[in-house]
């Protein structure tokens, strides 16, 4: 599935068609979100927590440099091979390299967003390696060829209808929907990959700098057969997931469950300071970190923006927000989705592609209420916008909108008539239709306009109650 | 040293040369976190242990609280009878290998599997295959229902999530309050291989269904030995 952030408007129109997944969108962020605010009501010092984990991740990314050395110097210590990979040709490039060395031919995946910024799974089967999603929600967008529709409930957006379908058609067995049997077919079929596989490729939640260990948190124990079964395990993160250390990790482990899936902590919480084979004589001989940059340290040079490098990819912004709800994942047009999504696709793919992503937005500011790290989306937003615009790539009707009432805001006279001609106009129309718009009343109505117009009210006030509220103070 | 370290480096160090524009956090946060959490902690032994019990069954865990060995052994041969279990994996420890040879006794045609006898590419496929495995476990979490394994203390991680069934035997002087005390108490040289476990695999990922047993174990039976 191949997705652009320039078509999202066109993808927005169809998902707002679609009344199945409207359903679906629905019901699992209204679940999410209930689920989400019960933990967080046992947890009294949430406020307090979330501003502190803030400043941790304030302190990091300010110190970037710092703490990414410090990483290096104990993974190295800890046995781990470090890759630094400049862009996603290169992460491409390095992994290939990796499992050719290895002669792999089978490769099980585990959650890894930061992978499909760079499209591994579909580089590495074109180079005739087979490559397993292995989260049940990821398998299954992966048997749909689609992508993730959300940070953390990658299937979201599908009916167990759909799922069923899908199993039949894909791996050959007899159609059912009953969710149990779907996760027992799933996990026959993984298991066997999972003890046959060559290498486990997982993605990161956090990395501890003064330990040179990653951590991998997770429900179904699929990251945990990644990392600890293969021979080799390949862990690839973006360079900002890092913590100075373990006290700094409970904070996160706190905040993350219930803001992602309403869990006061999840099933697995997996901490990875090198191979164990030595040790155990089992699992990985071999542990791998491909750090990423991709864009990271460009955003980091932004003194306001860089706050959008402290997201740990929750999914508590997609679930709150009016516009994810109605919308789903996919009509983002890009691997990150929902509030944080449309603040980082044009600050990773650039302006020109992402410049109707900040738009996607109300700003009514509920996904800054609920993020757990206290990112200013809106905020941000905002700043995206103007950088949009002062580029020029606003749109055309837009650009043409705003001059236009510049232009009549200058001429008090013609100002008044723009404003009392649609009033009037509105008359001769049938009545109750609103007044059209092209393109902006297909999906919407503008509602009617006021026949006394605004000047009008103003002056009244002005003349009576206006004069009450200053007697009044 | 390879060049696209040393750019990706030079990018950061000139970017975080720039002073940020994002507010400051308020002062004493860390002195509210500790009250509050001071003020919704349990203040005895017998309540952190009935808070772990609480949150453990939440995450559909099983707690069993018993009194001797004895008991232990007789609750956890006939669960596993009544589920027609064919075999268990024993984990490294003096401790649960004279549970086993309890257990035994009551099950004599039980198949016993001892990773640590099993050749690197026998372990998988037989742990995979094996019904349920007797382990032990170095911390337990009070508020969370966690349990912490040391990956230094043990001789198998295989054993803690290939089986179906996952049979944990807890002591009191185990249990913590808090995530933060159990990162505060191990020092980062054992924290840095650490398996933190809580409940049973799940998975919600269809309609927000909740289904137990994803790819790691179904059941998780905690047995809580207060031994005089
Ligand atoms: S921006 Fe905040 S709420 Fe949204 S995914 Fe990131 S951390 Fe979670």
């Amino acid at each position: 599935m191949k997705l652009s952030p320039l078509k999202t408007k066109k993808y927005i129109h169809n998902a707002l068609k679609d009344e199945k997944l409207l359903s679906a969108v629905d019901k699992a962020t209204q679940t999410a979100l209930k689920k989400r605010e019960d933990k967080k009501d046992q947890i009294p010092y949430w406020e307090e927590l979330r501003y502190k984990a803030h400043h941790i991740k304030k302190n990091v990314i300010e110190n970037l440099d710092k703490y990414l050395e410090e990483f290096e110097k104990n993974c190295l210590k800890n046995g781990i091979h470090l890759h630094w990979a400049l862009d996603a040709e290169e992460a491409r490039q390095i992994i290939l390299k990796l499992l050719r060395d290895k002669n792999a031919k089978t490769v099980v995946k585990s959650k890894s967003l930061t992978t499909e910024e760079f499209h591994l799974n579909d580089f590495l089967t074109k180079n005739g390696i087979e490559t397993l999603e292995t989260d049940l929600g990821e398998y299954i967008v992966q048997l749909m060829d689609q992508i993730p529709s959300h940070l953390t409930a990658p299937a979201l957006h599908l009916s167990r209808k759909e799922i069923g379908g899908i199993f039949h058609k894909k791996l050959g067995i007899k159609y059912t929907e009953d969710p149990t049997e779907l996760m027992t077919i799933a996990r026959n079929k993984l298991r066997e990959k999972f003890l046959t596989a060559d290498v486990g490729i997982s993605g990161v939640n956090f990395a501890i700098a003064d330990s040179g260990a990653v951590c991998v948190v997770e429900n179904e124990a699929n990251a945990r057969l990644t990392v600890g079964v293969p021979k080799t395990h390949i862990a690839v993160m973006g360079i900002e997931k890092l913590l100075p250390g373990f006290e700094e990790l409970a904070t996160f482990l706190k905040l993350l469950g219930p803001s992602a899936t309403g869990q006061k902590a999840t099933v697995y919480v997996n901490i990875i300071g090198g191979p164990l084979f030595n040790k155990l004589q089992e699992g990985p001989e071999e542990m791998h970190i491909v750090l990423m940059d991709n864009g990271r340290s460009k955003i980091l040079a932004d003194p306001q923006l860089r706050e959008t490098l402290f997201c740990i990819r929750c999914g508590a912004c997609l679930n709150i927000c009016p516009i994810y709800q109605q919308i789903g994942g996919h009509a983002y047009g890009w691997v990150y989705m929902g509030p944080i999504g449309i603040t980082l696709i044009p600050q990773y793919l650039g302006d020109k592609e992402g410049k109707y992503s900040p738009f996607v937005s109300s700003l009514c500011g509920a996904c800054y209420e609920i993020c757990p790290v206290r990112i200013n989306i809106p905020h941000h937003l905002l700043k995206l916008r103007n950088r949009v615009v002062d580029k020029g790539y606003s749109m055309k009707v837009e650009r043409f909108g705003i001059n236009a009432w510049a232009f009549l805001a200058k001429r008090p006279l013609l100002y008044r008539f723009a404003t009392w001609f649609p009033g009037k106009f509105q008359l001769l129309l049938p009545k109750g239709r609103a007044f059209p718009v092209p393109g902006y009343t297909r999906e919407r109505a503008l509602g009617t306009f006021d026949l006394k117009g605004f000047r009008k009210r103003f002056l009244k006030l002005k003349n009576s109650d206006y004069q009450d509220i200053k007697q009044k103070k | 040293m390879n060049s696209s370290r040393d750019k990706i480096l030079n990018a950061v160090k000139e970017a975080v040369k720039i002073p940020s524009r994002i507010p400051e956090k308020p002062e004493g946060i860390n002195a509210k976190i500790a009250e509050s959490l001071k003020s919704i902690t349990p203040k005895d032994y017998a309540g952190l242990r009935d808070q772990f019990a609480k949150e453990l069954d939440i995450v559909s865990g099983e707690f069993v609280l018993v009194k001797s060995a004895s008991e232990l052994v007789s609750h956890l041969s006939g669960d596993m009878k009544s589920k027609n279990f064919t075999s268990l994996a024993v984990s490294d420890e003096i401790s649960s290998k004279n549970i086993a040879s309890h257990i035994k006794k009551e099950l004599p045609e039980l198949e016993f599997v001892f990773p640590a006898d099993l050749a690197p590419e026998q372990k998988k496929n037989k742990l995979a295959k094996t019904s349920a495995a007797l382990v032990n476990i170095d911390f337990a979490v009070a508020d969370v229902a966690s349990l912490a394994v040391l990956i230094d203390n043990t001789k198998s991680l295989f054993i803690h999530y290939l089986p179906d069934c996952i049979y944990v035997v807890v002591k009191p002087e185990q249990i913590l309050a808090n995530l933060f005390e159990l990162f505060t108490k191990v020092p980062k040289e054992k924290a840095k291989n650490m398996l933190l476990i809580t409940g049973p695999s799940r998975t919600a990922d269809i309609e927000k269904i909740l289904i137990l047993g994803a790819h790691g174990p179904r059941r998780l039976v905690v047995y809580w030995l207060e031994e005089k």
